[in-house]
């Protein structure tokens, strides 16, 4: 496979809500293994131009690439197929359901009882244990999400995405409403996923928190993409400059 | 989802907790161990408690209608009207089609209750109606349709007697209800479906981030409810060798008192058929001691609501224990 063909191209996307342009000729790519911070102010249309790479949105005009083929619009499921997991700003996780559960949740390993396929309780629950651990996290695979820390939730949302092999992982606002704690146990996982050539598209509107992780910025304002910078060079107060710059213009 | 507890610590909120996560088999305990001490020969006979469980069947069937309908973070308020409605639907079709197969007859109903549960399940799966507006009209809607095709209710003489031979037999009925019961408890602990309808219950939105179609999966569960519903009146209709026009007629709060009282949470994602079975086994504990000592249907009644309410207050307060003794005692967050 050429290794210069973008992993995901997203070429002039439109979205509308009623008479709302919440997405304005937008172009977006992202790369094998790279770190792309998705940065902008609430609003911006980072979430809707992320819901429609995940599926969970159709654009209104423009076209999708994954490895160069370019794709019909995406349903949730054709996305998770293609090696896309996305990590809501809800994190999707069923609160009254064990880590487990969530982990498989509409994927769950199925046995054979004769002519009858029934999911494969034990295996979930052994296998779920493999992402958890590789994420350094000390939740049991059948304990209650709703009981677990805000850290240990998003850490449960990001285990599903390694659990299924992901190529891209989507991460909307992961840090949102976590303590100092909980923003460094989720830094830790993204760099698990970069160790392990996933590549992050990382949506947030804080530039503390993605600068030392993403390799490149794209910033996007009232709908529209206002700046695009790889980080050689940069310090964080210059790419705050550039960006009030941009914001405010 | 069942949500039984494994606790590690004992204290006195696990206790009490544990109490209350298994309140419906410790009050079939208590009523029952009541009624017998009060009744010894009446209650203490392997026949009564046989013919208990048998008169509580087509209620049973209602209420694993109305806690499917809970799983998915919905309701129904139509339960007792599909059921009274696909009675006698099928009864006045029977009476017109003499020749009809007696084998096939016995589905007529769970077509209909079906049939009735399809067109719940497309106001609140299809065009996404209030589950409160969309049952209520439905409610009023297949109440008045009972009137229309039926007015004066259809006598025993007038139904095939195969048809009636399944509800009348003790054993046939139980074992039936046995068979479903087991059979649902397997779909919605091992079958795909079944777990996203509690999926769909306990987070529609994040359910639906997950691919599940929120709306299809709506509409199957209002037609899985009908159906039970449509079982419900085959089984009443044989109970009372006849189909009355208020056949089934309030049952829809013993519906909800049922599913409660077993565990079933009314914000949906989790509760078990089989604990909407145990709380079936009180309701009809509690109806055969009331009637044994002479208690009018309207105490009866009454006390019903009560418990709903007792029910309520317990599932909320054991909401709160679970949450103070799982809950991280300190996240940072």
């Amino acid at each position: 496979m050429n290794q210069n063909i973008p992993l995901i191209q997203m070429k002039n996307i439109y979205k509308w809500f009623g008479k709302v342009c919440a997405l304005n000729d937008v172009d977006f790519e992202i790369q094998r293994g790279e770190v792309v911070g998705l940065v902008g102010e609430n609003g911006a249309g980072k979430s809707t131009l992320i819901k429609i790479l995940s599926g969970v949105f159709y654009q209104d005009k423009g076209e999708i690439f994954f490895q160069g083929m370019k794709q019909g619009n995406l349903s949730v499921t054709a996305v998770r197929k293609l090696g896309i997991e996305t990590v809501f700003q809800e994190q999707a996780l069923i609160d009254c359901f064990d880590v487990g559960r969530n982990i498989f949740l509409t994927r769950e390993p199925m046995a054979h009882l004769g002519p009858i396929k029934v999911i494969n309780y034990k295996k979930i629950y052994k296998e779920s244990q493999k992402p958890l651990k590789s994420l350094g996290l000390g939740v049991s695979p059948k304990q209650e999400v709703q009981y677990c820390s805000g850290g240990e939730r998003q850490g449960v949302a990001i285990g599903r995405a390694m659990q299924f092999k992901a190529k891209l992982v989507i991460l909307d606002e992961p840090t949102r409403a976590l303590s100092i704690q909980g923003v460094k146990q989720v830094q830790s996982f993204i760099h698990k996923l970069k160790e392990n050539k996933i590549a992050v598209i990382y949506i947030t509107h804080d530039l503390h928190h993605v600068f030392q992780l993403a390799d490149r910025f794209v910033v996007l304002s009232r709908g529209r993409k206002v700046l695009e910078t790889g980080k050689e060079g940069l310090t964080l107060q210059d790419l705050e400059n550039k960006l009030l710059k941009v914001t405010t213009n | 989802m069942n949500r039984r507890l494994k606790l590690r610590k004992i204290s006195k909120d696990t206790i009490l907790l544990y109490v209350f996560e298994e309140i419906s088999l410790i009050l079939i305990l208590i009523f029952f161990g009541i009624f017998a001490y009060l009744r010894p020969k009446g209650m203490l006979n392997i026949n009564t408690i046989i013919f208990t469980i048998y008169s509580a069947v087509p209620l049973g069937f209602i209420v694993l209608a109305e806690s499917i309908a809970l799983f998915s973070g919905n309701f129904d308020l139509s339960v007792d009207q599909i059921t009274g409605f696909s009675a006698l639907a099928a009864g006045r079709l029977l009476m017109f089609f003499k020749g009809f197969p007696p084998v096939l007859s016995v589905f007529l109903p769970v077509i209909f209750g079906a049939g009735c549960g399809s067109l719940n399940g497309l106001l609140v799966g299809g065009l996404r109606l209030n589950p409160f507006i969309a049952t209520l009209g439905n409610l009023m809607f297949f109440k008045g349709m009972k009137l229309v095709i039926s007015p004066s209710g259809i006598w025993a003489d007038s139904l095939p007697p195969f048809y009636l031979s399944i509800g009348q037999s003790i054993p046939a009925t139980i074992i039936i209800f046995g068979i479903i019961l087991i059979f649902l408890w397997f779909i919605f602990r091992y079958v795909r479906f079944g777990v996203n309808i509690y999926a769909v219950g306990g987070n529609p939105q994040s359910a639906h981030m997950l691919g599940i179609n929120i709306g299809r999966t709506y509409f199957y569960v209002y037609v899985l409810d009908g159906a039970l519903c449509g079982l419900a009146s085959l089984f009443y209709t044989g109970y009372v060798s006849a189909i009355p026009v208020n056949l089934g007629e309030g049952t829809m709060i013993l519906a909800f008192a049922g599913a409660v009282i077993g565990g079933v949470s009314l914000r949906g994602g989790t509760g078990s058929v089989i604990n909407a079975f145990w709380g079936v086994l009180l309701l009809g504990f509690i109806e055969a001691g009331l009637a044994m000592f002479a208690v009018s249907s309207e105490v009866r009644l009454a006390s019903y609501g009560i418990l709903v309410v007792t029910a309520i207050i317990i599932a909320r307060f054991k909401d709160s224990l679970r949450n103070r003794i799982l809950k991280p005692k300190f996240t940072g967050e």
